[in-house]
This record gives structure tokens, C-alpha cells and sequence, in this order.
């Protein structure tokens, strides 16, 4: 989650002062170990995130609740503090005690459509999407695959140095590294009974 | 014989006097760099602002940050926007590949955010975003420590630009967030972008060496514009569209205008007086000693321009170059006398040519003591232009043109056209009366119109472009902003603190867009150490950092650690200097003036620059602000060129009425009472084509006064030469001559793109004919018997 979070903020604070790094050519196919992914129709489940900063001696952990129905993922983090995230194409919205408090709009701010395309693209294996910002790497099969993402951009490099995930038949797992020594792991569970 | 010496002495002191200017020109035109004399900066043409040097000055660097850059938008329809970024890329690789520009960029400085981060890291415990510092002032541990935690675990946060024990609370990362800066221009992965409702659009930003004014890097730079859209293929594509935004496009294209301009209407202007003469006197000398005269002219006002002022702008090459129209009268009417009265031509023509050019030159001095320079240098080079038209008559002309040749005929070849007309003088007059009546009623709606518009002359194309660039960009203008300044720098700081509480208010109820000030990257002293007691009585004192690792889980010795970073902080506070010293202030120049400071100038300067506003009244608001606070105006230079226009357009009105009445005084000198009739028509036909213009609904502006001094000076001439000839055919012929000469160069100037240039045509084609309409209807009757008279 926080490699998004960076991403959004740096890039969103980096105004006026981007440039393109590389273009995305013609797309490759995508590798068989992640075509089930783009298939697999609504996600949703549980995740724990672990956060290792750099000077505090403990990871900070939180989990909550993920589900992504259509084009919009909704991110709710339920410990230790509440607080929800509706991750669409056209907006990034923050919503507190179900009260939107933050908004932004792929038209005031067209960083959050890059934002919400790579979040939805990790989601749905949108490998095309993937591929204009990063250069990915596969391994592993179908059942136990590896993907590395290595920005091509530098300013997405700047915060998000390198990118690991992990998955099977559902995405497992997710590992930020910036570039400062921060690290990021967070890790998706299948939904507990009870939860949509 | 011995006559003859003083003539021939002063033809001979003549010839080494313009031998000696060619000198000089060839020598000053050695230079290579025709930016070295030539001026095709249209704000030359404006005085330079005596009462405010300091917001000429502000609204110099402010110009200046953006006169090396130029700024082009691809863009593409929303609904199809696939090939608009490779096309950038494109753009932007021909760009680069051409080695023209010092840098090409989707939008910016990319090393920013580090540098950003890197120069604010020693201030990290003393710079407070309003939102924290509401919140530590409050006291409130639990609001803090629950804003932190949420700021952990979301990812709408800061990021974090210190590590986490040195800046628990990420006070640097939220001090840096709120640095961005407002604007149209948003970014992407991939650069800037921007949006209207049915195109996207990115932006590429090249940056150039040298002056945008110079014609030599004009024509470099543009020539690697075209062929870099050519390479990029942007015009293969019809759904892709270019956006062209900078000073060069605009320099460039005045220049281009007036170089083309300054051919067309000189060139035709000559080929007119060629014709006209070889039709008139069919032989060639009479039609070379025109062009010498006109030459001699032309070579002595452009020296003296270059001696009097350095550089002579190139709208005053193209107004000199209509002078030929002027300064043509001397020579015609030497002419015509001769071919009519042989002998002893000039003695009979001098007092009228010399009387004509006193009254000329009174005219234009109106002119000359106006505060514009460019229009002082127009008024200097038409003055100094006929003297020197004037001295080739009186000292050449009757050694080169001395004996008229046995086989010249006698006649006039205009008079009997100008006698015909003269016969129906009763219809003519009539029509004069009707044109008279309309402009009266013209003159009854006479409007006047100073607006800055008059003097912008690039092409309608470009100015659509710059119009919907700006609306993109939303970009502050240099134009509009409010200048402070005080006896120190902190004094500065705390009152642009205070002015800034009322401005947010106003970008809240969003009357205003935004607006850019130094306090926002640089706060007061005080304020600095306001927000680090703050800092230090929260986060230390008050155990902000121990509760949030407690929260955290985290052990006492990390919260000991993170602690002793702030406790043996030593902290020093930032100055303007600071700012002003480093990389970063280029992204601002324009905020901090004193990097440059200059005698005279108050100790501290800046400036804070404001965005479109919601509507014109807001600067009214704005004006009130800045009255609130000492040493705060706001500074509007479109509204201060505009009421400097209209000054001048009232100071320009009262010389010509002290010009008029010191020329009736000379009248009246020489032709007694009824002199000032000579005056009269002129001033008549004046007033007529100012109330035709205004029944056309076109308004006035000063540019159309000044053109009335060149009427005046023709319409003079006119006047005079038929007077002192008491109405001769030779002088009917000459005024005729000179009025058509004047009527093609002038005529082709109304078809000027440039409104300076088109308003002083539209003033002096319909003013001379209507002189000559009028002194042929008032006059000729009294000369009826003349033609008779020399005809053999």
C-alpha cells in the first residue's frame, strides 16, 4: 500500500518538475503464470501491511480490509487506526468515519489516474499498464509466481526503488523498498467468513 | 564667376558632411550583430517608467524569467489521446537533437525535489504548514499523535523526507507538500499536463541562450522549431494540434513584420515616385534628383538616430521610410519652378521651402518631446531628415539641375487635369461640405482609446495560441502583482505574513487563483522562531515524541534517540540570502530582489505575484490591501501603460495647439492677417478625418494625434509653396506631386499590420487629400487666369 502512497505523493509533489524517462513501447503478451489473473472477476480479502522504518526499532503493522469490484478498489485499513480509500480511475477518495475528507480527481490531478492505474493493474495483472511504468520480470509458475518491478521512471525510482510480488491463483503478497532504507510488506489473505 | 563660389563651397561642405555620415554608418554596420543597432523590441517604444523604476524593475524579472523559454503544447482529443504522448516524445528528442536549445523538458527541473529536500533539511524543526501549526498550538497530543498515525498507515500522506527518528512527526514532508506550486499544469508519470474540455495537452518546455530579440537567434531557434515538428511528424497527424507560447514567437513575428513591412512600404513608396516622376517629367535626372534628396535625407536622420540614441528601432526604419513622401516636396517644387520658370529657380522657391520645413519641424517637435523613445527617435529622424532633404536642394540642386534643356516643354502636364477639377469647384465643394457634415456628426461620437492593445502587433494566430496557453497554465503574469518593500528583510517577511492571511481568504472564496510569495519559502525570523519554541514545547516538553512511540510500541530508547536529535538541535534561521543564493530560487527569481541591489533602491524588495483573478473589480480589492499596509502597492502595468498612453496623448494634444499658435504667429509674420488660413486647412482636414475615422467607429488614439503633426507638416507645405507661388501652375504641380507621392506612401502604411503604423496611415491618407481637396476649393478660383498666363 505505501509503495502507492509514495508514488502519489512524490509524483504529486514533484509538480512542474517531471520528465519521461522512457516510453512504453509496443506491449508484450502477458506471461502465462499471470493470464488467470486478469480473469479471476472481483477480488477482496484481508491484509496485514508491516512497515520497517528506518531509527524505529519495531515494524509498524496494520491490516484491513481490500475489495475490487469493476474499476474501483476500495482499501480500508481497520487497525490500529480506522480510515478508507476508494481507489477509482477517475478519483483518489479518502473517507474518515464515512465522511469523504480528501479527493482528488484524475482531472485536477492526472498523477492519481497513473496512481490508480497501477494500483488496479497489480489487482488485474494488467500487464500492459504495468509495463509503461516499470520493467517487470516473472519467474515461477502459474501456481507460485514471482513478479519483480523495477521502475523506468525516475521519479517513480526516487520513492519506490523496487517493487516485489508474489502470488499463485490470487496475488500474495506485496514488498516496497524505497530507496532510503524503508521497507513495505503487506500481505493479502482470502476474505474471512462474514466479510464480502 | 565669382557668384558662383559660395555656391559651390556650400555644395562641396554638403558632400563631406554626408560622406562623413556614410563613414560612420559603414563603420557602425561592420558590426556583425545587427541586435547592436537595430531595436525590434516593441517595449522599446515605451517610456520607461519614471515614477515606479522599482516596478519596472520587478516587472523586468519577472519578464525576463520566462524570456528564455519557450513553450509548446501538443494536443490531442481526449477520446483519442494514443499517439499524443509518443508524439511529445518525439518533439522533444527532435528538440534535443537539434542543439539549439540549453534544455528540453516535459516541465521543469528534475533535480528539484532533491535540492528542495536537501536545502530545508537543516530547518526541519522550525517550519510549520499552517495545518500543524494550528495543530501544536492547540495542544493537543491526542489529535496529534492520531494525525500521525493515520499519516503512517494511509497512503494520502507526506512522504517522508528525513528518516524516522530524526522527524517522527514528518514535519519536513508536509513542509515540502506545500510547496507545490499552483498552477493549470499538472503532473503525470511523464511530465505536465493539461486539460480543456475536449483536448489533452502536454507540455514541452525548451529553454534558449541568448536574447529572444536578436534576429540572428530568432532565425535559428524558430528554423529548429519548424524542423523539429517536421521530424516529430505532428502536422501528419490531424487530430494532433500545436499550442506556441513565448517571447520569441512574438519577437520573432514583430520583427518578421516590420523588416517585411519596412521592404513593402518603402519599396512601394519609391516605385510610386519613380513612376509618377518619369510619367511627369520624362528624363531621367529629374527623377535621380528626387532620390538624391530623399537618399541625402535618409542617410543624415539614420546617422544622427545612431549617434543621438545608440540603436534605432526598426518601426522608426519603417516611419522614415514613409518620409521619402515628405521630404520629397523641396526637390518637386525646385523642380516644377524650374521647368516652368528656368533660371533663378531657387531664389524664387526658397523662402516658401525654407518656411515649409521651419513649420514641418515645429510640428514634429511636439512629437520629440514626448517620453516615448521610440516616437522622440521617429520625431528626431523625420526632422533631421528633411534638413538634410532640405540642404540637397538648397546646395546641390542648382549645380546639378542649373540650366533647363532647350527641349523641355513649358507645360504642366497636372494642371489641366487640377484646372478641370477646379472648374466644378462647386460640386467639389459640396462634397467637401457633405464629408464635412458627416464628420461633424462623427465628431459628435468621438471616442479615444488607450489600451495597451494598440501597441501589440503580433499576429492574431500566435495571440489565440499565448490566450489559450495561459488559460492552461493559469500561469502569474508579469503584469499584475504587488510590490512590497521595507527597511529590512524581516520587516518584509512579517508583512507579507500578514497581507497573506487576507489574500488566502480571497483564493478561498476563490476570487483569486493563487499567488506566489517569498514568505511561503521563507518565513520571518519570528515566525521561524515562533514555530520552533512550538516544536520544542510539544514535541520535547510536552512529550510529543515519547507518547507517539508508546503508541507505536516501540522501546524508550528509540523515543530517547529520536528526542536528543531535536534537543541538540541547534538551529539557525533562514534568510531571503539564503534562498536567494541557492539553485532553488531560480525556480522563483523574480520573488527577492535585492540579489541585485542598486543604490537607491530601499533595503528590501519583493514582490508577490498573483494568478488570474475571478473578475477586473478584484484588483480594486487588491488596491485597498495594499493601501492597508505600508510599503505595499500593487502594481498594475497594463492599467499604468494605459493611463501613461492616455497622458501622453493629452501632452501630445497641447504642444500641437502651442505648435499651432507658434506657427500662426510666424504666418502672420510673413502673409499678415490672412496667414493663418494657411494654418486653417490642415487643421481642417484634420478634424475632418478624425470625425470620418470615429463615423467609421474607429476610436482615437495618440498614435492618430501624432499622425496628424505629419498632415500638419504636408498640409503646410501644401499652403505655403501655393502661397508664395500666389497659386502658379509650377506649384499647383508640385503640392499635387508631393500629395501623390505622400498618398502612395501612405496609403500603402494604412495597409500596415502593425496599429501603429496602420493608425498613421489611416490618419495622413485621408488628411492630405482632404488638404488638397480643400485648397484646390478654396483656392483655385483666385489662380484661374495663372494657367493662361505660361502657357505659350
Amino acid at each position: 500500500m505505501r509503495i502507492f502512497a509514495a508514488l502519489l505523493i512524490a509524483l504529486w509533489l514533484l509538480s512542474g518538475n517531471l520528465w519521461a524517462e522512457e516510453i512504453p513501447t509496443a506491449s508484450k503478451t502477458v506471461p502465462k503464470q499471470l493470464r488467470h489473473l486478469a480473469q479471476s472477476g472481483p477480488v477482496n480479502g484481508r491484509f496485514v501491511q508491516n512497515k520497517t522504518l528506518q531509527g524505529l526499532d519495531i515494524p509498524l503493522r496494520s491490516e484491513g480490509h481490500f475489495a475490487l469490484t469493476d474499476d474501483t478498489l476500495l482499501w480500508q485499513v481497520t487497525s490500529p487506526i480506522a480510515s478508507e480509500l476508494q481507489i477509482s480511475r477517475d478519483a483518489i477518495v479518502q473517507l474518515e468515519d464515512g465522511r469523504e475528507v480528501f479527493r482528488l480527481s484524475a482531472a485536477e490531478q492526472p498523477l492519481s489516474r497513473v496512481i490508480s492505474d497501477i494500483f488496479l493493474a497489480v489487482f488485474q495483472g494488467d500487464w500492459a499498464l504495468l509495463q509503461q511504468h516499470f520493467d517487470l520480470q516473472v519467474s515461477g509458475s502459474a501456481d507460485d509466481w514471482q513478479l519483480q518491478l523495477l521502475p523506468l521512471n525516475d521519479v517513480i525510482g526516487r520513492v519506490a526503488g523496487r517493487i516485489d510480488v508474489e502470488g499463485g491463483a490470487q496475488l500474495q503478497s506485496l514488498q516496497l523498498a524505497e530507496p532510503g532504507g524503508d521497507r513495505t510488506r503487506i500481505e493479502f489473505f482470502a476474505p474471512e467468513h462474514g466479510h464480502p | 564667376m565669382s557668384a558662383r563660389w559660395p555656391a559651390l563651397v556650400k555644395a562641396w561642405v554638403w558632400a563631406l558632411l554626408l560622406l562623413s555620415c556614410g563613414g560612420a554608418l559603414g563603420y557602425k554596420f561592420s558590426d556583425a550583430n545587427p541586435g547592436h543597432y537595430f531595436d525590434t523590441n516593441i517595449l522599446a517604444l515605451l517610456p520607461a517608467n519614471q515614477q515606479a523604476p522599482l516596478a519596472d524593475l520587478a516587472s523586468e524579472r519577472m519578464a525576463d524569467h520566462f524570456a528564455n523559454d519557450i513553450l509548446l503544447l501538443v494536443g490531442a482529443p481526449k477520446a483519442d489521446d494514443d499517439e499524443l504522448l509518443p508524439a511529445t516524445r518525439r518533439l522533444m528528442d527532435a528538440l534535443n537533437s537539434s542543439g539549439d536549445f540549453t534544455a528540453v523538458s516535459s516541465g521543469g527541473n528534475s533535480q528539484l525535489q532533491q535540492q528542495l529536500q536537501t536545502f530545508y533539511h537543516p530547518y526541519r524543526y522550525q517550519l510549520l504548514t499552517p495545518e500543524l501549526r494550528q495543530l501544536l498550538h492547540n495542544g493537543d497530543q491526542q489529535a496529534l499523535i492520531r494525525r500521525s498515525l493515520q499519516q503512517l498507515h494511509s497512503p494520502m500522506a507526506p512522504p517522508r523526507a528525513a528518516p524516522f527518528s530524526d522527524d517522527p512527526f514528518n514535519l519536513l514532508g508536509s513542509w515540502l507538500q506545500q510547496l507545490q506550486p499552483a498552477g493549470g499544469f499538472r503532473p503525470d508519470a511523464w511530465g505536465l499536463v493539461a486539460s480543456d474540455a475536449d483536448y489533452q495537452y502536454r507540455v514541452v518546455q525548451a529553454s534558449f541562450a541568448g536574447s529572444a530579440y536578436d534576429p540572428a537567434n530568432q532565425q535559428r531557434l524558430l528554423n529548429a522549431i519548424d524542423a523539429a515538428i517536421a521530424t516529430a511528424r505532428l502536422q501528419e497527424d490531424d487530430e494532433l494540434r500545436l499550442l506556441r507560447s513565448g517571447l520569441l514567437f512574438h519577437a520573432a513575428a514583430g520583427a518578421e513584420q516590420a523588416r517585411s513591412e519596412m521592404s513593402t512600404i518603402g519599396l512601394g513608396s519609391l516605385a510610386g515616385i519613380v513612376l509618377l516622376l518619369f510619367w511627369y517629367f520624362r528624363s531621367p535626372r529629374p527623377l535621380l534628383l528626387p532620390l538624391l534628396s530623399i537618399g541625402a535625407g535618409l542617410l543624415l536622420a539614420l546617422t544622427a538616430c545612431l549617434l543621438l540614441f545608440g540603436r534605432v528601432h526598426i518601426i522608426t526604419l519603417a516611419f522614415g521610410a514613409s518620409l521619402v513622401g515628405v521630404s520629397v516636396d523641396y526637390a518637386l517644387h525646385y523642380l516644377c519652378a524650374q521647368r516652368q520658370l528656368s533660371g533663378r529657380a531657387l531664389h524664387h522657391i526658397l523662402p516658401g521651402i525654407t518656411l515649409g520645413l521651419i513649420t514641418s519641424v515645429l510640428a514634429y517637435s511636439a512629437q520629440a518631446l514626448t517620453p516615448f523613445p521610440g516616437l522622440r527617435q521617429m520625431a528626431v529622424f523625420a526632422a533631421i531628415g528633411l534638413i538634410g532633404a532640405w540642404l540637397t536642394v538648397v546646395c546641390w540642386f542648382p549645380l546639378l539641375a542649373r540650366a533647363p534643356s532647350a527641349d523641355t516643354t513649358q507645360t504642366s502636364r497636372l494642371w489641366p487635369a487640377i484646372a478641370a477639377l477646379a472648374a466644378r469647384r462647386r460640386w467639389l465643394a459640396a462634397l467637401l461640405l457633405v464629408a464635412g457634415l458627416c464628420a461633424l456628426w462623427g465628431l459628435s461620437q468621438l471616442r479615444f482609446d488607450d489600451s495597451l492593445q494598440n501597441l501589440q502587433s503580433s499576429p492574431a494566430a500566435l495571440l489565440a495560441d499565448e490566450a489559450r496557453v495561459q488559460q492552461l497554465s493559469q500561469r502569474a503574469g508579469a503584469s499584475r502583482f504587488l510590490l512590497l518593500q521595507a527597511d529590512d528583510a524581516e520587516t518584509l517577511l512579517q508583512t507579507e505574513e500578514a497581507l497573506r492571511q487576507r489574500l488566502d481568504t480571497m483564493v478561498v472564496s476563490r476570487q483569486l487563483h493563487s499567488y506566489q510569495a517569498l514568505s511561503q519559502v521563507i518565513p520571518s525570523v519570528a515566525r521561524q522562531q515562533q514555530d520552533y519554541r512550538l516544536v520544542h514545547q510539544q514535541l520535547l516538553q510536552g512529550q510529543g515524541i515519547a507518547h507517539l512511540f508508546t503508541t507505536l510500541g516501540a522501546g524508550a530508547d528509540a523515543a530517547s534517540a529520536s528526542e536528543a536529535h531535536l534537543a541538540n538541535h541547534q538551529p539557525r534561521w533562514l534568510t531571503p540570502d539564503d534562498w536567494a543564493d541557492h539553485p532553488i530560487s531560480q525556480l522563483l527569481p523574480f520573488l527577492w530582489l535585492n540579489s541585485e541591489a542598486s543604490p537607491g533602491l530601499p533595503a528590501a524588495v519583493s514582490v508577490i505575484s498573483l494568478g488570474p483573478v475571478a473578475d477586473p473589480a478584484v484588483y480594486s480589492q487588491l488596491q485597498a490591501l495594499a493601501d492597508e499596509y505600508r510599503g505595499v502597492t500593487l502594481v498594475n502595468r497594463v492599467a499604468d501603460i494605459s493611463g501613461l498612453l492616455a497622458s501622453y496623448r493629452i501632452t501630445v494634444s497641447e504642444w500641437m495647439l502651442l505648435a499651432a499658435v507658434a506657427i500662426a504667429l510666424l504666418l502672420r509674420l510673413r502673409y499678415g492677417r490672412r496667414g493663418w488660413l494657411i494654418l486653417a486647412l490642415p487643421l481642417l482636414s484634420t478634424l475632418m478625418t478624425f470625425g470620418l475615422l470615429s463615423l467609421q467607429g474607429h476610436p482615437l488614439t495618440l498614435f492618430h494625434l501624432l499622425a496628424a503633426l505629419l498632415v500638419l507638416g504636408i498640409g503646410l507645405d501644401t499652403g505655403i509653396f501655393l502661397r508664395e507661388s500666389a497659386g502658379e501652375p509650377h506649384a499647383w504641380d508640385a503640392v499635387s506631386l508631393s500629395a501623390l507621392t505622400s498618398i502612395l506612401a501612405f496609403g500603402l502604411l494604412a495597409l500596415s499590420q502593425t496599429p501603429v503604423l496602420h493608425y498613421f496611415g489611416a490618419t495622413v491618407l485621408p488628411g492630405i487629400l482632404l488638404t488638397w481637396l480643400l485648397s484646390l476649393a478654396l483656392r483655385a478660383g483666385s489662380t484661374q487666369t495663372s494657367p493662361q498666363g505660361t502657357t505659350p
